[in-house]
């Protein structure tokens, strides 16, 4: 699991977080979903299969990562609870 | 014998002199019933201030078990800062340069226009925000967030706002980079 992708699962990724996350996975109706939580914000590009992880605090390149969307899936499956 | 008396009473001015001591005498015992009317109202006074003393002693003793029983440590000083960290700015992903606390007021105000974050209760002035920060670095939990940055997390024990879903958050949660505090939210 990359870096960024564990700090938002063990930060901001509540049950709350991660149904909001789920649901937009499954929504075929919004193509590229774009949420804003605290410290991070993620997009899911669906038809890329990846999601974007951004961290708002850090503007360099190594505050952005790109996940596919199948790992960022099974990682959420380790929101608290 | 008669004639010394007489004799004393010749001298000019005798007789008043013993008048003066004789009132002299009454004066002096009237001066001393009035000493001890002072001595005894002063040990009075000694008993109360000391019953006084004693309540306010009695009660700054049970103000410090109440707080203690209510889980609150009487603090006679503040405990020491566990990292470095002051107010500055950084540069963030969305914004640019801005100080930690335009950040925070941009983000996490109570009308911020961001759908999915923790919001400071309605009211909430910058002075509230920096005290709650002061309380976290001081008592809070710090967890080291990669090289120079860190993660303070601290209970404030009553609701400062809501959590990403809406519900009254009583935590804050503090992001510290390079000694810089960048953002301070609850949860």
């Amino acid at each position: 699991m990359s870096n960024l992708l564990e700090q938002f699962i063990s930060q901001e990724c509540t049950a709350y977080v991660r149904r909001l996350l789920e649901d937009a996975i499954a929504d075929a109706a919004t193509p590229r979903p774009h949420f804003e939580f605290n410290r991070f914000e993620i997009t899911i590009e669906r038809e890329a299969n990846i999601v974007t992880l951004e961290d708002v605090l850090d503007a360099t390149a190594t505050g952005v990562q790109h996940v596919p969307l199948a790992e960022f899936t099974a990682a959420l499956e380790q929101c608290l609870a | 014998m008669g004639r010394v008396a007489a004799g004393v009473f010749a001298i000019p001015g005798a007789g008043n002199l013993i008048k003066y001591v004789g009132k002299g005498g009454k004066y002096v015992l009237r001066g001393g019933k009035a000493a001890y009317e002072a001595a005894q109202a002063t040990q009075t006074g000694t008993k109360i201030a000391g019953a006084l003393g004693r309540r306010a002693e009695r009660e700054l003793a049970e103000e410090g078990a109440e707080r203690l029983a209510a889980g609150g440590a009487a603090r006679a000083l503040p405990g020491a800062r566990q990292i470095e960290a002051a107010w500055g700015a950084s540069t963030y992903r969305h914004g640019g340069l801005m100080t930690g606390m335009e950040h925070i007021m941009y983000r996490h105000s109570a009308g911020s226009g961001f759908a999915n974050v923790s919001r400071y209760a309605q009211g909430t002035t910058a002075r509230n925000i920096v005290g709650y920060v002061d309380d976290a670095l001081r008592y809070g939990t710090v967890s080291p967030n990669g090289p120079g940055a860190y993660m303070v997390e601290h209970n404030l024990g009553r609701a400062i706002g809501t959590n990403i879903a809406g519900e009254a958050a009583s935590s804050i949660r503090v992001f510290v980079r390079d000694g810089v505090i960048q953002t301070a939210f609850p949860f």
